[in-house]
């Protein structure tokens, strides 16, 4: 791991160093120090309360760190906004977007809004429309999307213009089987054209699924990262050892013996 | 069951922190219930030195609470944990007891509360005799009954398409339609002189309204002080019935709303919007026309930003020629003029957390200057149309043309000032707008309050103060010299007009520099 981020002269995809965060007396995210190969398909894990979404947010712009900072291909986020935003696509999560925008209107306001040619946006807007399954609802106001709609129309946005780093938080949480098959691909084909995906989940099996690099997140603080190989080590899984690595209490350790019997 | 029903209430209204107060708020609220409700029973209660016409003005008051109760979720759906039935599909209850369970916990609250205090006090004012104290208490009681009853019906049966988009945008215009009519009506009886008419109309209401069901629970204790059994026996079997259809309305109404699953995705609206597809953001000018693209497409789709233009339309026009007199009353239109310029307020609130989808787009100042003055051209171009419309009809109405130019200087400086204003207070004290649509009055989150009342006053105070100018100079030519009219004209809105430039690139800078603290704060706005 690099110590200057922003300094090297083939810079990470994306480069934390002591990212921290505390919300009054609380500190969220404990000084956290990352780095993303290129071309890697980064997952970021944690239990609930971890500080990922708080992480993620921080790396994309959305939220001022108390210390530390981010670089994206050597552009530091918060001194060099413009550039650094043009090399990121986000897909945040439980956010709302401009609800009463249709899926294709959404796409060309913010494809037009980022400065590209009306031409580029129309056909990439057509094409990911198509790939991502959209096209039926193209019309449709966001209002009236249903929550895996909202992950692609969202993931469609973020890749509009084309960025080198997606950075996404909880991509297929809550979305159906069909629309997880699709998102899956779409980022699968990204990644294989040498650009770099960051996302943050729950799924065990989906992380050991689909990225080569993990970090798992626990109480604020990275408390493991590398290849998805090297974390899982010995352990049956990625699930396992992400259990023993965040200390999990087995159901065995005590409590709900009731729910053992058949009497009621 | 039923127990359990009134403890849930009680503890959803202690939870409850909607004045941001805490548990002081609630004290408050429970003395503004007592207040309100026991001051309006009190004067009520005095009607009884004058029987015939307390028994009219029950019959009113009475059709007009269930009136109002039944349309109110329409207006304000959701404000009630335990109204919308569905919350409780998955519990094994069965109908009756939960219809019992609903009718209690709807009792249970600060607003059944100053009904029942007000009710009570009309059930003094309409006995003519203390012997009929108890049977004008139970009609007393039959009413709030009645009032519960309706209510619950019609939001059971609303619950599915209440709890959607389109079902929340009806809400916004029955609101528009109900503020429309009393704003017309009280603006009316405030200013005519003949009272008379207002008192016999309503004596006139009153008798039609003695023959529905709220109406004859105010009449049957007259007519059974006068004897008059049949006609006694005719309105409490009117009153039954209606109990008995209300009750069954409300059971099948219950037990559908929780068997059955609204679809929200069907019958979308359609597309076509006024986005310009050819512009793009290279340069301030077209970053401007972008943004003011969407925004008209906003304001033209959405309820919660179309109402109050029809409210500063409403205002601008039947404002002056009601309530101003004579051919000076076209410079009212600069309330008007302020008002549409307030419509730029909270921009950066409006979409709620949606404001992430620009703050990852661009974070340059040109775009941010752009975006800040594509809101300000939605708000000029949408409320100056307006604010034509309203002059016009004003300056004909009243034959003010000798006064026009300074009625158009003032009102162009109120406009101007007013959005100059809403904007940077939006960069300056920005606060969060309630994202559920449920009621087109609620502006405020809790724990916002004081942000939002400050931003409120300070938007008005400033939208004056800019105007000034252009106001003295009006002054001045209608006092001193006719021709300072014309100078009111230029000079008026070109001054509100450097100042609106001027506080916009501030507020864009100051955008630049606190985007994140200001997505904090509005994204609030997204849970309530």
């Amino acid at each position: 791991m690099s110590t200057q981020g922003e300094s090297t002269a083939n810079p990470p995809a994306l480069a934390v160093r002591r990212l921290a965060r505390a919300f009054g007396q609380k500190v969220v995210v404990k000084g956290i120090d990352l780095d993303v190969p290129v071309g890697s398909f980064y997952g970021l894990v944690g239990p609930n309360g971890a500080g990922k979404t708080t992480t993620l947010s921080m790396i994309t712009g959305l939220l001022r760190p108390s210390d530390g900072g981010v670089w994206i291909h050597g552009i530091d986020v918060w001194g060099d906004p413009v550039r650094a935003k043009a090399a990121m696509g986000v897909l945040p999560d439980g956010l709302r977007l401009f609800e009463r925008l249709s899926g294709t209107e959404l796409l060309s306001y913010l494809g037009r809004l980022r400065g590209l040619p009306v031409e580029t946006v129309n056909t990439r807007s057509r094409e990911l429309l198509d790939v991502l399954d959209l096209s039926g609802a193209g019309d449709k106001l966001v209002a009236d999307y249903s929550t895996g709609m909202r992950k692609k129309i969202t993931l469609a946005a973020a890749l509009l213009h084309s960025p080198p780093l997606l950075l996404l938080d909880e991509p297929l949480e809550a979305v159906d089987p069909v629309s997880a098959r699709v998102i899956r691909d779409v980022l699968q084909a990204y990644v294989a054209g040498g650009r770099t995906v960051v996302l943050s989940s729950h799924v065990m099996a989906l992380v050991e699924e689909l990225c080569t690099h993990v970090a798992v997140l626990n109480d604020g603080q990275i408390v493991a990262d590398g290849p998805v190989a090297q974390i899982r080590g010995e352990a049956a899984s990625l699930d396992d050892a992400f259990f023993h690595i965040v200390g999990g209490r087995a159901m065995s350790e005590g409590g709900l013996e009731w729910l053992r019997s058949s009497q009621d | 069951m039923v127990a359990l029903f009134a403890g849930l209430k009680f503890r959803l209204l202690r939870n409850r922190r909607g004045l941001g107060l805490g548990s002081v708020g609630q004290v408050i609220a429970l003395l503004l219930a007592v207040g309100i409700g026991g001051g309006i029973g009190l004067a009520l209660a005095m009607l009884r030195s004058a029987p015939e016409t307390a028994t009219l003005v029950m019959a009113n008051l009475y059709a007009s609470a269930v009136l109002a109760w039944t349309i109110m979720p329409l207006v304000a759906f959701g404000v009630d944990e335990t109204v919308d039935p569905r919350r409780f599909a998955l519990l094994p209850i069965g109908r009756p007891t939960l219809q019992r369970g609903l009718l209690v916990s709807a009792l249970i609250g600060y607003l059944p509360l100053a009904n029942l205090l007000a009710l009570l006090g009309s059930a003094i004012g309409v006995a003519s005799s203390w012997s009929l104290l108890p049977l004008t208490m139970i009609c007393a009681i039959g009413v709030l009954l009645m009032c519960v009853i309706f209510s619950r019906a019609l939001a059971a049966t609303m619950s599915g398409l209440l709890g959607s988009r389109r079902g929340r945008d009806l809400g916004m215009l029955v609101s528009f339609a109900l503020f429309a009519l009393y704003y017309l009506l009280s603006t009316m009886l405030n200013n005519s002189s003949a009272e008379s008419f207002a008192s016999s109309a309503a004596g006139s209401v009153g008798r039609v309204l003695a023959y529905t069901p709220p109406g004859a629970l105010a009449l049957i204790p007259a007519d059974v002080a006068d004897g008059a059994w049949l006609s006694a026996g005719g309105r409490a079997a009117i009153v039954l019935a209606a109990f008995a259809l209300g009750w069954r309305w409300w059971g099948w109404a219950l037990q559908r709303s929780l068997t059955t699953i609204g679809s929200q995705t069907e019958n979308s609206a359609s597309s076509r919007g006024l986005l310009d597809p050819r512009v793009t953001a290279t340069s301030l000018s077209s970053t401007a026309r972008l943004v003011a693209g969407r925004d008209m497409t906003m304001m033209w789709r959405d309820p919660m930003r179309r109402m109050p233009l029809l409210m500063v339309a409403l205002v601008g026009i039947v404002w002056p020629l009601v309530v101003a007199r004579g051919s000076l009353s076209g410079y009212a239109c600069l309330f008007a003029g302020l008002l549409a310029g307030t419509q730029a307020g909270t921009v950066y609130a409006i979409e709620g957390s949606g404001l992430w989808l620009h703050m990852v787009a661009f974070g340059d100042r040109m775009r941010a200057r752009g975006e800040l003055w594509g809101h300000a051209a939605a708000t000029l171009v949408v409320g100056g149309s307006l604010l034509a419309v309203s002059i016009l009809v004003v300056t004909i109405v009243r034959d003010g043309w000798v006064h026009l130019p300074g009625v158009v200087g003032v009102a162009l400086a109120g406009l101007f000032s007013a959005t100059g204003a809403a904007l940077f207070l939006s960069a300056y004290v920005p606060y969060a707008l309630p994202q559920s649509r449920t009621s087109m009055f609620a502006s405020r989150v809790p724990g916002q309050g004081g942000r939002a009342a400050g931003g409120g006053l300070g938007l008005m105070a400033c939208g004056l103060i800019a105007a000034i100018p252009g106001g003295v100079l009006a002054i001045l030519g209608e006092s001193v010299n006719p021709a300072f009219r014309w100078v009111a004209l230029v000079v008026g809105p070109a001054l509100a007009w450097i100042a609106m430039w001027q506080v916009i690139n501030i507020a864009a800078d100051r955008y630049l520099d606190r985007a994140p603290e200001i997505l904090d704060l509005v994204a609030v706005g997204d849970t309530v």
